[in-house]
């Protein structure tokens, strides 16, 4: 099933972020240890023959202090440079590629360098420290970055499978109610079509001029309710099903659609004492003919819906475009934003799932349709709906 | 007239001589204590500038046994300290090992 609640994507995205975090920080924090290891292992591979040559080093710089320096030649070897330096670090003689020792550890790589101190016993010529340096190869560095490489990637891919587990487990009970939900939605909206089609279809059999005013009346109330119920019924649909539901494009007369949409709100607008006025332009649309009526109905079902009893809704087609606008309670100027809102209201008083508006956007932005809301608090509120050419 | 200027002559170099020739060699000479050996041992066991002036300035101004490097018989110089300073500039940057080594 796909993923369908904003709320469940959203938890669903922090779950993931965590997690990639979480590995990320557990895969950095290994490689680090695992660098600093394979480093250390390196240098103390390196430890005896440094120490050789500092013996060494130091060896001559006892001849050459025994000899109160009448001897002055510094020892120079091939496989490694030295220098030496005094307790207060100041340089007495280098033959390194660098000045900056870093004296507080005894041995440590910078650079493409490894360096090891050693202090000698007795500081001939003064120097209390010799710093001896060779060169590093780096074929260590090579084989950690191959290792890092291949396990990083194991380790990132059997995290990537956990998460994937981990999240289907984490949204089964989610997807499993969702299921459910929709499920039992798509099934009742089906069973409830065919009692409210067979009574709409029965009221219109009867013949209004024979009864008394009275029954008539009553027919007038229950024709409106199976009505409303038929209109949630289509909504209701459309939400479930308007993914699933190709368009079916055609050129519309809109003044043709909005009449016969008008004639079916006809009894409902009746009950309220509303007057509808329709003014009519040629005005032609191509879209989807069951899409735009569900469109023209949330519209007209709502100028009924928060109109005052004995109101008006005046309907006009243009060129381009129609509006429809009511003399109801308005919508403040803060609210027109948010309006369109999934389950929404204006108010709470008044009847209807709140989806309407909602509908209203959905099939607008699915045909290009721009809508605008004029609206003064208590007066009117006019929604236009306009397209291109 | 002979003799001033000879007596001048002789004055004026020993004022041209410096501090270190003119206090320290002569004495340490004539007692065959050489004075390069002595610094060596010196940088043997004090290592830098700082370590070996401060230990000098000590050891000639308070000879402790325990501290002096010629134990034979502590010799108090009696100099004043801004003269032994001095001294001892001009004693490391005859013998100082920077600079000197190939
Ligand atoms: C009057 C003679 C005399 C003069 C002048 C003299 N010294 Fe000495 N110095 C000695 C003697 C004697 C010793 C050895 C003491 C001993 O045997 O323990 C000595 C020892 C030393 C030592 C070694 C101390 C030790 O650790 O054992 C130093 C350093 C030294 N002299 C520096 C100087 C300097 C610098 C000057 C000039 C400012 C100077 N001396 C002037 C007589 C002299």
């Amino acid at each position: 099933m796909d993923i369908n609640l904003p709320s469940e994507r959203k938890s669903l995205i922090k779950f993931l972020g965590l997690y990639i975090f979480l590995t990320l920080i557990i895969l950095a924090l290994a490689s680090v240890m695992y660098y600093k290891f394979e480093k250390d292992v390196m240098l103390y591979a390196h430890l005896p023959k440094l120490q050789e040559d500092a013996k060494e080093v130091i060896h001559r710089l006892k001849a050459m202090h025994e000899s109160l320096l009448e001897d002055n030649f510094y020892p120079r070897y091939s496989t490694f440079k030295s220098a030496i330096y005094d307790a207060d670090y100041v340089k007495i003689f280098s033959l390194l590629d660098t000045d900056s020792i870093n004296f507080k550890n005894f041995l440590y790589k910078q650079g493409r360098f490894i360096y090891f101190i050693k202090e000698p016993e007795l500081y001939y010529l003064g120097a209390k420290y010799v710093v001896i340096q060779i060169p590093d190869d780096e074929r260590w560095l090579v084989q950690v970055k191959k290792n890092l490489l291949i396990f990083g990637g194991l380790f990132l891919l059997f995290m990537a499978i956990l998460g994937y587990f981990l999240v289907k487990q984490f949204l089964r009970p989610m997807k499993d109610s969702l299921i459910l939900l929709n499920n039992f939605i798509k099934d009742t909206t089906h069973e409830l079509n065919t009692p409210v089609s067979t009574i709409l279809a029965n009221i219109e059999t009867i013949d209004t001029q024979s009864l008394d005013t009275k029954v008539a009346k009553k027919l007038s109330r229950i024709d409106i309710a199976a009505r409303t119920i038929s209109t949630i019924y289509k909504d209701l649909t459309y939400l479930l099903m308007h993914e699933k539901l190709p368009s079916h494009i055609e050129n519309i007369d809109m003044n043709e659609l909005l009449a016969q949409r008008i004639q079916y709100f006809k009894t409902l607008a009746d009950s309220k004492r509303i007057k509808i006025s329709f003014l009519q332009s040629p005005c032609f649309l191509r879209a989807d003919k069951q899409k735009i009526a569900r469109l023209v109905d949330n519209l007209l079902s709502n100028a009924i819906k928060y109109n005052k009893v004995g109101g008006t809704i005046k309907i006009k087609t243009f060129q381009n475009g129609f509006y429809i606008e009511d003399s109801g309670i308005g919508i403040p100027p803060d609210k027109q934003k948010e309006i369109f809102e999934r389950y929404k209201r204006l108010t709470s008083s008044e009847g209807g799932f709140g989806i309407g508006l909602h509908i209203v956007m959905m099939i607008a932005k699915e045909f290009g349709l721009a809508i605008k809301i004029d609206s003064r608090l208590n007066q009117y509120t006019r929604i236009t709906v306009t397209w291109q050419k | 007239m002979a003799k001033i200027v000879l007596q001048l002559f002789l004055a004026l170099s020993l004022f041209g001589a410096d501090v270190f020739v003119q206090k320290c060699v002569h004495c340490h000479t004539s007692r065959h204590l050489p004075l390069k050996p002595i610094f060596f041992d010196y940088l043997l066991y004090y290592s830098s500038e700082r370590g070996v002036k401060a230990a000098m300035l000590r050891n000639l101004t308070h000879p402790d046994p325990k501290h002096l490097l010629i134990k034979k018989n502590p010799f108090k110089h009696h100099f004043k300290e801004a003269t032994l300073k001095k001294a001892l500039d001009i004693y490391w940057d005859k013998y100082k090992v920077i600079g000197k080594i190939r």
